[in-house]
């Protein structure tokens, strides 16, 4: 048979694409499924907390009670534009991070010429983590370890410079 | 006339291919390793039981992959870094046998009928190792992460890269395409797609010379070509698309299906549209 070997190809090969789609189909649904449960779990918790309160608030009524400060071991920045630099995988990485009230708010990379753009791209997902946990020690993305490595450090170095 | 003699290399075919993969070489370096962490990248998140997810990864898998279906191996024939690498330690290893009056290197031809299967073995191997959770040592003592270190001029940081690194390049100096035909993860998955029937180079059989065998001997991959007749066969996936065969045959027989004249111009718009793609994305 002529073209035989284009025919066999092309057979698996939307073979793998089909499982693939059906994998991706199944994957999708479960995770629809869990966020369901996951917010049932939720509204009960809710719920909960929310009888609760409401119990105490009707204990507390006509009392009065001390309130309870919390310990916090943050670190206090100074509001301001920061930026710092650290070696990633083909050079160096520069970013300047925002604070503002003491919050870092904002980190972006000024330049980051020695960085391949998919490694780079991959290891910006960092910032977000950086930005929700307060701290430049969050874990490496994995596949992109040196560019994940340069962005840690430059925005260690821009925060060394905040403290006050 | 000496001088003629002393230029002959600089034919408009030679000077488009120097120039595509000096460009590619210092432009994209990567394109071969991150389309390969695309497929690791698949397998792992598999493994894991999570959904794909569509990255700058994926996406230059993708695009090879297509682009691969569509116009056969020029990719890796002219843009992939580490082949332009294995090409010219091939050409510096066939210079030193000429200055030294030999044949060039040919050490693995005669076992290049099995030899051409290890690739497949290797692609098993790491995906495997990518499964059972040893993804991040792979990519650190990979030889690919050794050359890219390499080309940013830093020193590898894996001594196992380093020296497998050492090893393919040794292989490289020995058989042209050492490391494409015989062990390059990517290269296997891509000599699986199924390449246009449009774009596969075929021979007019019956208009052979008895006996010929130039276009066996100038392919850096010792191929068979198919006849028209045959449409493509087993290596048609094996095929870097260098055109250099066509080039060589003295009955000007072989050509794809748009006929050899358009060879060359068909050569240029694939780079064209190479570089317009990742210029686009990138």
């Amino acid at each position: 048979m002529r073209y035989k070997n284009f025919t066999l190809r092309l057979c698996n090969l939307l073979l793998i694409l089909a499982l693939l789609a059906v994998y991706q189909t199944v994957i999708y649904v479960r995770a629809q499924e869990e966020e369901i449960a996951d917010l049932q779990t939720q509204v009960n918790q809710l719920q909960g907390e929310n009888d609760a309160w409401q119990a105490a608030y009707d204990a507390y009524i006509g009392d009065t009670s001390d309130t309870d400060t919390e310990d916090t071991t943050i670190v206090s920045y100074a509001d301001g534009t920061y930026s710092g630099s650290a070696e990633g995988f083909g050079g160096t990485i520069e970013v300047s991070v925002e604070i503002s009230d003491g919050v870092i708010t904002s980190v972006e990379i000024i330049s980051a010429a020695g960085e391949d753009e998919a490694y780079l791209s991959l290891a910006e997902g960092l910032i977000d983590d950086i930005i929700e946990q307060q701290t430049a020690d969050v874990d490496s993305v994995s596949g992109a370890t040196y560019s994940s490595g340069g962005i840690k450090g430059a925005v260690e170095a821009a925060l060394s410079e905040a403290v006050e | 006339m000496k001088k003629s003699k002393k230029y002959k290399f600089l034919t408009p075919k030679n000077i488009f291919e120097l120039v595509v993969r000096i460009f590619f070489f210092i432009t994209y370096p990567a394109l071969f390793s991150t389309a390969f962490t695309g497929i690791k990248m698949i397998v792992e998140q598999i493994a894991d039981q999570t959904a794909i997810t569509w990255n700058s990864f994926t996406m230059t898998l993708v695009i090879l992959l297509v682009f691969t279906i569509c116009f056969g191996r020029f990719f890796c024939g002219f843009a992939c870094a580490f082949g332009s690498y294995g090409d010219f330690i091939y050409f510096l290893s066939s210079q030193v046998q000429k200055k030294r009056k030999k044949k060039p290197f040919h050490v693995f031809e005669k076992f290049s009928g099995f030899l051409r299967y290890v690739k497949y073995i290797v692609l098993v191997a790491v995906l495997f190792l990518c499964v059972i959770g040893m993804s991040a040592q792979v990519a650190t003592h990979s030889p690919f992460s050794a050359f890219s270190r390499l080309h940013t001029l830093k020193a590898p940081e894996s001594m196992v890269g380093l020296i497998l690194f050492i090893l393919i390049t040794v292989g490289m100096a020995l058989e042209p395409r050492f490391f494409c035909r015989f062990l390059c993860p990517m290269g296997a998955v891509f000599s699986l797609m199924p390449v246009l029937p449009f774009s596969v180079i075929k021979r007019d059989r019956e208009n052979c010379i008895k006996g010929c065998k130039a276009c066996r001997m100038a392919c850096p991959a010792s191929l068979d070509i198919p006849s028209v007749e045959e449409g493509d066969n087993r290596c048609s996936g094996e095929c870097f698309a260098c055109g250099k065969c066509i080039g060589r045959c003295p009955k000007e027989n072989i050509g794809p299906a748009y006929g050899k004249r358009f060879w060359f111009v068909s050569q240029i718009i694939k780079a064209a549209l190479l570089i317009l793609i990742f210029v686009m994305v990138y």
